[in-house]
Order: C-alpha cells, then sequence, then structure tokens
C-alpha cells in the first residue's frame, strides 16, 4: 500500500476543502444511521413489523454506509495496489445503493396503484420504501459528487503515526479521531440491533413471513 | 436467519473495514452484496411462481 502524506505547502483552500471532505463522509455515515434509527423506532415504537423488502432496504443502507467507513479508514493510502482508495469507497457505495435503490422501486410498484394504502404508515408524508428511494438517490448524487470534485485520498486531520515494531522496523498506524470512532461504533450497535430483531421476527425458520404480524421467535 | 445471518455479515464487514484489512473488506462486501441480491430475487420471485 502506497502511504502518502499531506503536503505542508498545500493552499488554505484545499486544506479546507480536504476537511469538508472528510466532514461530507461522516455525514453520510451518520445520516443513514439517522434513517436506520428512524425505521428502529417506527419497529418499536409505533410496532409496525418490518416486511422482508423492508429489512433488505437496510441492509442495502447499511452497505452503502460502509463505503464511507472504507474511504476514512484506508483514506492515509493514496492507493491500495494499484486501486484507488476513494474508487473502491464510492464504488462500493454505488453499487449498494444501486441495489437499495432496485429493492425500493419494486416496492413502490407494488404499492403504486391508487387506493392502496401501502405497507405501514407514511413518516413525513411518505412511506419509508419511498423515503429509501430518496436516499438511495442521494448516496447516488453524492458519490458520484465526491468521485468527481474528491482531490486526495488524504482526508484525515488526525494523519499518521509512526510506531516502532518488535522488529526494528518503523509502522505506520492511522490514529482516528474520537468523533469517527463515536460514529462508528453507533453504526455497528445499529447493525447488531437489526440482526437481533431480524432474528426475532424470523424465529427458526429461513425467510421472513411476507406480512409479519409479530415476532415469530417469542410466539412458538 | 438468513436475513441476520447478513446482518451478522455486515458487522464482521465494518470490524475489518474498521481494522483495515482491505481485501478481506472488498471480499466480505461482495459477499454481501451477492447475499442481498440474492435474497430479494427469492422474495421477489417467490410468489409468482416461475420458472427462471
Amino acid at each position: 500500500m502506497n502511504d502518502v502524506s499531506p503536503q505542508n505547502d498545500e493552499h488554505p483552500i484545499s486544506k479546507l476543502w480536504r476537511r469538508i471532505e472528510f466532514a461530507i463522509l461522516h455525514f453520510c455515515i451518520l445520516g443513514i444511521c439517522g434513517v436506520l434509527i428512524g425505521a428502529l423506532f417506527v419497529q418499536f415504537v409505533a410496532g409496525e413489523f418490518p416486511c422482508p423488502l423492508c429489512v433488505l432496504q437496510r441492509m442495502a443502507m447499511i452497505l452503502a454506509a460502509m463505503g464511507s467507513v472504507f474511504v476514512i479508514t484506508h483514506g492515509h493510502y493514496a492507493r491500495i495496489q494499484g486501486f484507488s482508495v476513494m474508487g473502491l469507497g464510492y464504488g462500493m457505495s454505488i453499487l449498494a445503493a444501486v441495489a437499495g435503490l432496485a429493492i425500493a422501486t419494486r416496492q413502490v410498484l407494488l404499492h403504486v396503484q391508487p387506493g392502496d394504502p401501502g405497507y405501514g404508515s407514511p413518516v413525513l408524508g411518505m412511506h419509508l420504501y419511498s423515503w429509501s428511494v430518496v436516499v438511495s438517490l442521494v448516496v447516488l448524487v453524492v458519490s458520484g459528487l465526491m468521485l468527481i470534485f474528491g482531490r486526495s485520498p488524504i482526508l484525515h486531520s488526525p494523519g499518521v503515526e509512526e510506531e516502532n515494531s518488535a522488529s526494528g522496523m518503523k509502522k505506520k498506524t492511522l490514529r482516528l479521531e474520537w468523533y469517527s470512532w463515536v460514529i462508528f461504533w453507533l453504526f455497528g450497535a445499529i447493525i447488531l440491533i437489526n440482526a437481533f430483531a431480524t432474528f426475532a421476527e424470523s424465529g427458526f425458520h429461513l425467510f421472513l413471513p411476507d406480512n409479519p404480524t409479530g415476532y415469530r421467535l417469542f410466539e412458538e | 436467519m438468513i436475513a441476520s445471518g447478513i446482518f451478522f455479515c455486515l458487522f464482521v464487514l465494518l470490524m475489518l473495514t474498521l481494522r483495515r484489512h482491505a481485501w478481506s473488506t472488498v471480499l466480505v462486501y461482495f459477499l454481501s452484496l451477492v447475499s442481498i441480491v440474492l435474497l430479494f430475487l427469492h422474495h421477489a420471485t417467490d410468489q409468482l411462481d416461475i420458472s427462471l
């Protein structure tokens, strides 16, 4: 992997843009965390059970946010064995967003007929699967813009630290800021909550029911 | 169970990304993506009773 250190003589506007890129990456993860927390709120507080397509859309959103996590954690490498870090990270987000868009569009089309009440109750005027279409489109647009206007993979204000390993070789490690860790662990907690909630809903069956009415793990 | 398995796979993916195992991350990413797409195809075609 090729390590690249930030240049000290960099123009102030370039430095500012790197910080903005760094902030955008964090806001991408936070935005998706917010949407997933909203979905969990509807599930546990409003008492609505997510259908299989809703669960698949959550997975696609998590996978889309993983691209931003990848760019943040690998941003101190310019390239990994010839592959651009930004290309890998945003490519991951784009592919996941396309999958999420396909799943959400399928669910919108299931309920698009006039008179169909839709699945679940609307949030801020739209059903959750319609919001999922919006989220997927936003991920696609932001990833495209970041691929065009993203200047450098060296996004991190903390920078690279050099540590002496046991063999006497200097090993470069990345030190992330505390807020990065807070966001990553919030994201991890949301994934685990979804995993356990989905297991409770499916019970010891391979697939989720098409129209869930309860938590099969506790009912059977 | 398959769906919760994919969620655990996504959690493993996050751990791999945080530990900066680049190619393991990409591998588990594609494993998760293919699993999501296959599960979607199952749910999308299950009721249609069609032979693909």
